[in-house]
C-alpha cells in the first residue's frame, strides 16, 4: 500500500511538469497579451513604446523557453511569483482563495453524502412507489439543470422572495448554504441514482438476506450492511469528483460572488495574469491527483479484499 | 422423545405473478421431533427450499402469498409478520445455507460477524465464546479464523463458521438447506459429522433438506419426499428407503449409484417448473409409468398405507409391483 502511495506521488512530478508547460504556452498564445490587458485596465494609450516597456518589465520580451526556464527555477525554489493584478505573492493569494473554495467543496460534499444517502434509502423503501417517483423526477431535474441557472433560481426564491438567506458574499455560514447546494445538486442526483441501484442490488444479496435470517432487524441490517457496502462505490467516485467539484466551482463562485479559486481564475484569465493562471493550474492538477489518491485509499480502507488481495 | 419441536400444518405458498398466483408448495405438513432429524428429499425445484423459507417467514409479502400454520414447541410462529419473526429467526430457529460464501459480508472479519449487534465492551467476551464454538467445530486455530476475512477461508471452513454462528444462540431448531451440496466429499462427511454431534450431544432438532439420498439416509430418522411442491410420501427412514410406496421415491432410489452390476436406471423427464403444475392431479403423473387416468384428474390425499408410512399415490404399494426390499438395499 505504501509503495502504491509513493508511486502515485512520484507520478505527480512528470504530470505537473507537462501540465505547466502546456498551460504556459497556451496562455501566452491567447490573443491580446498581458501588456495589452494591463494598459487597457489602466486606460493608458496602446502605443508601441508603452507595450514594449510593460513587456520588458514583466519579462515577456524574452523567448518562451527562456521565460519558462526562469519560471520553473523560481517554482523549484518555492516561489510562484507575484500577481500582476495585486502585486502580492501568488502562493499567498492561492492559499486564501483555496480556503474559500475548500469550504464550498466540503459543504457541497456534506450535502451530497447526506442527501443522496437519505434519498437513496427513501426511494428503495418502496421501489416504484410514490416517494421513488418523486425522487426520480428530482434526480432527473437535478442532473439536467445548469448550475448558473439553478443558482439564480435559488437566489430569487430563498433570498429575494422569502428573504431567508443572503444573496452574495462570504461573511457567515448562511452565505455558504446556497452556493454549496448549487454546486452539490447535480452530484446529489447522480449519487442518489447510484445508491438506489446499489441498495436494491444489495437487498437481494445473500449476506444481507442472511443477516435477516440471523435475526437482525431490517433497520440494523440496513445500517450495518446495506449502507456501508452501498457507500463504497459512492466514496470512490466522490474522491474522483472532488477535483472536478473544485474546478466546477468557477460558475457557482461567479454567480454568488464567492471569493474562491474559480472567481480568482476567471479574473486572472481576463487580466492575462500569467503567474496567477500558472499557479492555479498547478494547484488544481495537484489537487486532482491527490483527490484520486485519497479515493483509492478510502476504497482500500472500506474494502479489505483490495487491501489484502484474495479471490 | 416424541415431543414435537416443529410442526407445520397445511403450509402453502403461491408466487404472485400479476393477477394470477403460481403455487410453489401445497399443503406441506411436516414434523420435526425433539432431538430428531427430519429429512426432506426431492429433485431441484420441488419446493424444499421454499418450505424452509416459509417456516422462517422469509417469503416476502410482496411476492408471495403464504398460508398455513407453523408451530414451534406447540406455540404458533408468526410467519406472516416479518418484524415479529426477528424474535424467532437466529434465536430459536437457525438456518444454514447451501453456499456459505454468500452468507458473509466481505468487508467484515469473521469475528465481527460473530459479535454483530453486541455492544463494543461485550466484544472480548463474545470473541472468546466464538473461539470456543469454532473449536467445537474442529477448527484448530479459531483465533486466526476470527481475525480473517470471509474471502480468505475455504468453503468447508465457512460452512463450519456458519454452523457455529447459527447454533451460538442455542436454537431449538436448525434448518439445514443443502448444507453439503457445495462442498467436496471429504468436507461433506465432516460437516455431517458435526451436524450429527449437534443433534446427539446438544439435542438440537434438525430439519435437513437435500437432493442427495446419501446425505438424507445417513442423517435423517424421518423422511419427507417432495415433488412438485407437495409431500408425496413420508415415514420413518427405514420403511421409506426399504419399501417406498410412491413411484417417485422408487425412481429416486433406483437412480442412485450402487456397487451392483445392475444397469443404472434413469428417471425420464424433469420435475415441473413453477407454474407448470396446473391440474388437480398428481404432479408426477406425466413422468410416472404407472399413471392412470384418475392420476391426472383427481387430487390425492396422503394416506397411511402402513403404520406411520404415508403416500399420496392412488395405487397401493403392492399393485405397483415393487420388489420390496430390493430398491432399498445395496
Amino acid at each position: 500500500m505504501l509503495r502504491y502511495i509513493g508511486k502515485q506521488i512520484l507520478w505527480l512530478v512528470p504530470l505537473l511538469l507537462l501540465v505547466s508547460i502546456l498551460s504556459f504556452v497556451l496562455v501566452r498564445k491567447l490573443p491580446e497579451d498581458a501588456a495589452t490587458a494591463y494598459l487597457n485596465s489602466v486606460n493608458a494609450p496602446l502605443t508601441e513604446e508603452a507595450l514594449a516597456a510593460v513587456r520588458a518589465e514583466l519579462g515577456l520580451d524574452k523567448p518562451l523557453s527562456v521565460q519558462y526556464g526562469r519560471w520553473l527555477r523560481q517554482v523549484l525554489r518555492g516561489d510562484l511569483g507575484y500577481s500582476y493584478q495585486t502585486k502580492r505573492p501568488v502562493a499567498e493569494e492561492l492559499a486564501e482563495d483555496l480556503r474559500y473554495t475548500g469550504q464550498l467543496a466540503l459543504a457541497a460534499l456534506g450535502w451530497v453524502l447526506f442527501l443522496s444517502v437519505t434519498l437513496g434509502l427513501l426511494s428503495t423503501r418502496h421501489p416504484n412507489g410514490l416517494a421513488d417517483s418523486v425522487i426520480r423526477a428530482f434526480t432527473f431535474l437535478g442532473a439536467s439543470m445548469p448550475k448558473f441557472w439553478l443558482g439564480f433560481l435559488l437566489v430569487s426564491l430563498f433570498s429575494l422572495r422569502w428573504n431567508l438567506l443572503p444573496v452574495q458574499g462570504a461573511t457567515s455560514w448562511k452565505h455558504l448554504i446556497l452556493p454549496s447546494f448549487t454546486l452539490a445538486c447535480s452530484y446529489i442526483a447522480t449519487y442518489t441514482k447510484l445508491l438506489r441501484s446499489s441498495i436494491l442490488e444489495l437487498q437481494s444479496q445473500g449476506f444481507v438476506r442472511y443477516a435477516r435470517v440471523r435475526g437482525f432487524s431490517r433497520r440494523a441490517v440496513t445500517l450495518r450492511h446495506v449502507i456501508p457496502n452501498a457507500l463504497i462505490p459512492v466514496l470512490t467516485s466522490l474522491g474522483l469528483h472532488l477535483g472536478s467539484m473544485m474546478s466546477g466551482a468557477v460558475i457557482v463562485e461567479n454567480v454568488f460572488a464567492w471569493p474562491g479559486l474559480g472567481r480568482m481564475c476567471v479574473s486572472a484569465v481576463n487580466a492575462r495574469n500569467y503567474p496567477m493562471i500558472q499557479g492555479y493550474i498547478l494547484l488544481m492538477s495537484a489537487l486532482f491527483i491527490l483527490a484520486n489518491l485519497a479515493a483509492d485509499l478510502v476504497c482500500a480502507m472500506l474494502n479489505p479484499r483490495l487491501r489484502l488481495g484474495g479471490s | 422423545m416424541d415431543e414435537k419441536v416443529l410442526y407445520t400444518e397445511g403450509l402453502s405458498a403461491w408466487l404472485r405473478a400479476g393477477r394470477s398466483m403460481i403455487p410453489a408448495i401445497r399443503d406441506v405438513s411436516l414434523t420435526v421431533k425433539k432431538g430428531g432429524c427430519t429429512g426432506i428429499i426431492g429433485e431441484s425445484g420441488c419446493g424444499k427450499s421454499i418450505t424452509c423459507q416459509a417456516v422462517l417467514g422469509l417469503l416476502e409479502h410482496k411476492k408471495w402469498n403464504v398460508e398455513g400454520r407453523v408451530f414451534l414447541h406447540g406455540a404458533p410462529v408468526p410467519i406472516q409478520d416479518d418484524t415479529a419473526m426477528d424474535a424467532f429467526r437466529g434465536r430459536r430457529m437457525a438456518l444454514i445455507l447451501q453456499n456459505p460464501m454468500s452468507a458473509f459480508d466481505m468487508r467484515l472479519t469473521i469475528g465481527t460477524h460473530f459479535c454483530e449487534g453486541r455492544r463494543r465492551r461485550e466484544w472480548s467476551v463474545c470473541l472468546e465464546e466464538a473461539a470456543e464454538m469454532l473449536r467445537r467445530m474442529y477448527i484448530k486455530e479459531p483465533e486466526g479464523v476470527l481475525r480473517s476475512y470471509p474471502f480468505q477461508l475455504s468453503g468447508g471452513m465457512l460452512q463450519r463458521v456458519l454452523i457455529a454462528m447459527a447454533i451460538g444462540s442455542r436454537p431449538e431448531l436448525l434448518i439445514a438447506d443443502e448444507p453439503t451440496t457445495a462442498l467436496d466429499r471429504t468436507t461433506q462427511s465432516e460437516i455431517l459429522h458435526i451436524l450429527r454431534q449437534l443433534q446427539y450431544r446438544e439435542g438440537i432438532a434438525i430439519l435437513l433438506v437435500s437432493h442427495d439420498l446419501k446425505v438424507i439416509s445417513c442423517m435423517a430418522d424421518n423422511i419427507y419426499v417432495m415433488y412438485g411442491g407437495q409431500v408425496v410420501e413420508h415415514g420413518r427412514k427405514d420403511s421409506v428407503l426399504s419399501h417406498p410406496l410412491h413411484p417417485y421415491t422408487r425412481g429416486l432410489l433406483q437412480s442412485r449409484l450402487t456397487f451392483s452390476k445392475r444397469r443404472l436406471e434413469v428417471m425420464e423427464g424433469y420435475p415441473p417448473r413453477l407454474g407448470e403444475i396446473i391440474g388437480p392431479g398428481c404432479p408426477f403423473a406425466p413422468r410416472c409409468s404407472f399413471a392412470l387416468e384418475d392420476c391426472i384428474s383427481v387430487s390425492q390425499p396422503l394416506r397411511e398405507l402402513e403404520p406411520g408410512h404415508w403416500s399420496r399415490c392412488l395405487l397401493r404399494g403392492e399393485s405397483l409391483g415393487f420388489l420390496t426390499g430390493s430398491a432399498g438395499t445395496a
